[in-house]
């Protein structure tokens, strides 16, 4: 399966694909290796076309290949709008699909049949963006937090609203743009609609984001989240995953809700409960609420989440120029990738708790 | 010690908006400012003496015979109120896609009098605007313009709260607190291209010359013989086919304007000579004539496709014009200053009225808009007109009141009859009052009432006042021990609900566009979905989440089945409580006469008048 576009790249023409002109990306400079990211269903390749933008060719295994009549109809039921452009902009590829004029080898128009053509999101995914967090290379501050909650919250409702179930929401599967409070989320093929065929191969979610309820005698159903509304666990568990976000000078750093979320109880729970209630106590009862669950149904939705972040925000908003609140927002000021030395004090108490080591990092490009 | 400057230019030159400081002529005390006394020294430059509140009386520690106190010491006032200033800022986005003006509302007070005073030469004020302007305009410019036209509220909160930090400890150390900023975009919230940007401003100056020439030309109509409103009407048609070749001045013409004479009337009649005495009555028709001119001039500029940055230009000019030559006719007179920058108040609300009411009975509730050092002068004027009259609520207003602009005063008393709900005044800049008469009916069961007066400015409703008032009968009320400033509150509009049936989007539309201005914001999908049950739960999460519920009632929306249903849900979200939000605000686009209230509302708003809040711009 590599072979095919490593062949492609050795010959150094562009393929024209549904009329976009493309060509495989290398894994570096000299490398005659496509760039390409492994799943357990599928191969990614990633692409660039004549202006610069990015495109990953998706590939499924063959023992994972989905009905194909599934996959065509994913395309024109999600919504068109900022967070779901992997998902309406995919293109499903046939022979056909590829000009002549461009590469056109036929081995590759064999392959390339069933190929899932989309846009590549230029954004980290979250679980990049959190270990960053964790490592102090970069920061989110209590409202980030929040907007990118809320954020969260209103994709999940747009998605519920038209009937729709991404199923497979994870970190790995949230691009974010923590500058402008965008989430984009990717991978959506294990999507729920009432109007789709039950897609063979697939599966109930990521585990550490599947409710308790999905697993019987730890064995999983994916049938259990083929249903509305089956989004609802797994974006508690990233809601709280987001809020209590660590910068590393927390104890409590590395924790996150998906450790533990399948027992409902254990000590990453019980610290990210801690955490909760210290910087937003009003979601300890979201993050009990879904591991207490028994359907879908009964965790948090996304109204509930949103409502939550707006009262936070607000709060906040009434406290932006409070002295009392001065202290905590200079600290997390001074980790800012675009920090500038200025007339601000510094606790430099706060300088004690970091591991020296975090000064040698380049500052991150992205992030606040 | 420091040295100071005692020949100093004035303070109005230093560009201290909202007079945050000013020179203060002897040592008495001024009300609603601190004075930073200064002693003299004989060798030159002042020392600081002391501070003397207002209220407080200054007095030497000294005996300085033979001596007048000035010739030993000079104070500067500096205002102890909650100041604000705006001011724009071109922003080029870093990713050289746009450029884009923001508008930043400024709010803050002086928490170190003789810092102010003591660098006063430096305008520390201007330098906190350039601070405001650098930091939060930097950190916008990083980011997409997606943001800003999608979701400038996000925007404004993620850049205030990460450079609060940087701007507290420099507005300190010039000794300001900052007690907000507010960030806005001028309507049409959208950006452009630079291309686009520069071409757009061709445009609009294009326009703007055109109509300048316009309304120049309609001045020298006017004072050039044209006697009739129908004349001056042709005038203005003719001024609409004016050569573009034509050289005509831009300049106002301050020419005398001739009387008019019988101007209700079509009939061509000779002018009155050249006299600059006109009577009220002419000037009065005149500047009515003049004003129905300026609507259809700017329907027309909105019709041919101007922004609404050039359509308010337009308007603001032909208001200007409007002050200067009809200063009787509906125009206050602050116009009649220069208006090359519009001024803007922090207005305050205040509520007075008898604390009780009694079955039966009649009382007077007035409201006044004022400015903060005016707070003990309104109290002596809502006395004048009623003895009983208590302050029940009085709250700054948080969107700043232009000059000139109308503020719309709806009030809502359930149960209670009022016999002039809406009333309406002009900011000028002083203490105003509208005063509505309330019946209390003989068989009203409730005991306490919660009253609301609803805010618009310009037709856009921003927030509303409530206030309790005690019911019951005369012997069984206490006013003395009512403290009645805990019951009121003042609710600014955060995030609305639009709720009107499909056949009258147009009109919604038209009405919504003020909304981002005021800070309000809405769920804008919401205008461009059609109704279906698909929608339904988005919809209802929508009402859930917002603070007031737009009603724009027509006939269509009473038959409107999904209208129905969402005032519905309103009402649930409500439950029983009144001061619940959402609060439910009916914006009439139909009528007179009115289309009759649903019957779920019949106990809110409908009383026997109704609102035309929200004017079509």
């Amino acid at each position: 399966m590599v072979d095919v576009v490593t062949s492609w790249l050795a010959s150094g023409q562009p393929a024209i694909l549904n009329g976009i002109v493309v060509s495989p990306r290398r894994l570096d400079d000299l490398s005659p290796i496509p760039l390409l990211a492994s799943g357990e269903q599928a191969l990614s390749f990633y692409l660039i076309d004549d202006e610069n933008n990015g495109w990953i060719l998706k590939k499924f295994l063959p023992e994972s290949q989905p009905d194909s009549a599934y996959v065509k109809a994913i395309q024109g039921l999600i919504p068109r709008k900022t967070g779901f452009e992997s998902g309406f902009g995919r293109q499903v590829l046939q022979s056909s699909s590829v000009s002549g004029s461009g590469y056109c080898e036929a081995q590759f128009l064999a392959w390339i049949d069933g190929a899932i053509l989309m846009p590549q999101v230029m954004a980290p995914t979250w679980a990049e963006v959190s270990t960053e967090i964790r490592e102090g290379a970069a920061v989110l501050s209590r409202v980030e937090k929040l907007l990118l909650c809320q954020r969260l919250a209103e994709t999940v409702g747009v998605l519920e609203s038209t009937g729709l179930a991404h199923r497979d929401l994870s970190s790995t599967n949230l691009m974010m743009d923590t500058l402008n409070i965008e989430i984009h989320l990717i991978d959506w093929d294990s999507l729920y609609h009432a109007s789709l065929p039950w897609p063979v191969h697939t599966t109930c979610g990521t585990r550490g984001y599947l409710a308790p309820f999905v697993t019987v005698d730890g064995i999983e159903d994916a049938h259990a989240t083929w249903q509305a509304n089956s989004d609802r666990f797994a974006m508690t568990v990233l809601n709280v995953d987001l809020l209590t976000a660590s910068d590393g000078l927390s104890s409590s750093s590395g924790s996150s809700p998906h450790n533990g979320s399948q027992n409902r109880s254990g000590s990453s729970i019980d610290a990210m409960r801690q955490n909760l209630r210290r910087s937003f106590p009003a979601a300890v009862e979201f993050l009990d609420a879904a591991l207490a669950a028994r359907s879908f149904a009964e965790c948090p939705s996304p109204s509930e989440w949103t409502e939550l972040a707006e009262r936070e925000l607000s709060s906040s908003d009434q406290t932006t120029w409070d002295e009392a609140t001065a202290q905590a927002v200079e600290v997390e000021s001074l980790y800012t990738a675009d920090y500038e030395p200025h007339y601000v004090e510094v606790n430099k108490s706060a300088f004690v708790k970091i591991n020296q080591g975090y000064f040698v990092r380049a500052p991150m490009a992205r992030g606040r | 010690m420091i040295s100071l400057n005692l020949q100093r230019r004035p303070v109005a030159n230093l560009t201290l908006e909202q007079q945050v400081a000013m020179e203060h002529p002897g040592l008495g005390s001024l009300p609603g400012y601190v004075l930073v006394v200064f002693e003299k020294r004989d060798q030159g430059g002042a020392v600081f003496s002391r501070l003397v509140s207002s209220g407080e009386s200054f007095s030497s520690r000294f005996k300085i015979p033979f001596r007048d106190l000035s010739q030993k010491y000079f104070a500067i006032a500096v205002n102890d109120s909650v100041l604000s200033c705006s001011f724009d800022h071109s922003i080029a986005l870093n990713d050289g896609s746009e450029e884009l003006t923001i508008n930043f509302h400024l709010t803050y007070r002086v928490v170190d009098a003789k810092k102010v005073a003591e660098t006063l030469e430096h305008d520390p004020l201007r330098q906190l605007r350039d601070e405001v302007v650098r930091v939060i305009g930097r950190n916008c410019a990083k980011r997409k313009a997606e943001m800003f036209r999608e979701r400038f509220r996000d925007l404004e909160r993620i850049v205030i709260d990460s450079e609060s930090a940087r701007l507290r400890p420099f507005a300190a150390e010039l000794g300001f607190k900052i007690i907000s900023i507010d960030l806005d975009m001028p309507l049409p919230v959208q950006g452009r291209k630079k291309a686009e940007v520069d071409e757009a401003r061709r445009e609009k100056q294009k326009q703007l010359r055109e109509i300048q020439e316009a309304v120049a030309q309609a001045l020298l109509n006017v004072g050039a013989g044209i006697n009739t409103p129908a004349e001056l009407r042709e005038g203005f048609d003719a001024v609409r086919e004016i050569p573009r070749d034509v050289d005509v001045t831009t300049e106002p013409v301050t020419h005398t304007v001739p009387a008019m004479p019988e101007s209700t009337s079509e009939s061509v009649q000779p002018a009155n000579g050249s006299s600059t005495v006109v009577e009220d009555t002419e000037q009065f028709h005149r500047g009515e004539t003049w004003k129905d001119e300026s609507s259809r001039l700017i329907k027309l500029l909105e019709e041919a496709g101007a922004d609404a940055d050039t359509t308010t230009r337009v308007r603001d000019d032909l208001e200007a014009i409007a002050a200067r030559y009809f200063p009787s006719a509906d125009v206050p007179e602050v116009l009649s200053e220069p208006v090359d920058e519009p001024i803007f108040d922090s207005v305050m609300c205040s509520v007075f009225t008898p604390p009780a009411a009694y079955i039966g009975g009649n009382i007077l509730v007035q409201v006044f808009a004022h400015l903060v050092d005016d707070s003990e002068a309104v109290k002596r004027i809502a006395a004048e007109f009623d003895e009983q009259s208590k302050r029940l609520a009085s709250k700054l207003l948080t969107n700043e009141v232009r000059r000139n602009a109308k503020l719309t005063f709806c009030i809502s008393m359930p149960g209670l009859e009022i016999d002039e709900p809406v009333q309406e005044l002009v900011w000028c800049g002083q203490p105003d009052v509208v005063q509505f008469g309330v019946h209390v009916p003989k068989d009203l069961n409730e005991r306490e009432i919660v009253g609301t007066i609803y805010v618009s400015q310009n037709g856009v409703p921003f927030g509303h006042v409530k206030f309790l008032l005690r019911i019951g009968e005369a012997s069984a009320l206490a006013p003395a021990n009512t403290k009645p400033e805990k019951s009121s509150s003042w609710k600014r509009y955060e995030y609305a609900f639009i709720s009107y049936a499909a056949e009258d989007r147009t009109e919604v539309l038209k009405r919504v566009q003020m909304l981002p201005r005021f800070h309000i914001d809405f769920f804008q999908d919401l205008l461009t979905l059609e109704p279906g049950d698909q929608w339904e739960d988005l919809i209802f999460e929508n009402i859930d989440r917002s603070d007031v519920f737009f009603l724009f009632w027509s006939t269509a929306a009473r038959n409107s089945e999904w209208v129905m249903n969402e005032i519905r849900h309103a009402l649930k979200r409500k439950g029983i409580d009144r001061l619940a939000r959402p609060e439910i605000v009916p914006v009439m686009i139909e009528g007179p006469p009115p289309v009759p209230p649903p019957a779920e509302l019949q106990d809110i708003h409908f009383n026997d008048r109704f609102m035309y809040f929200m004017n079509a711009q």
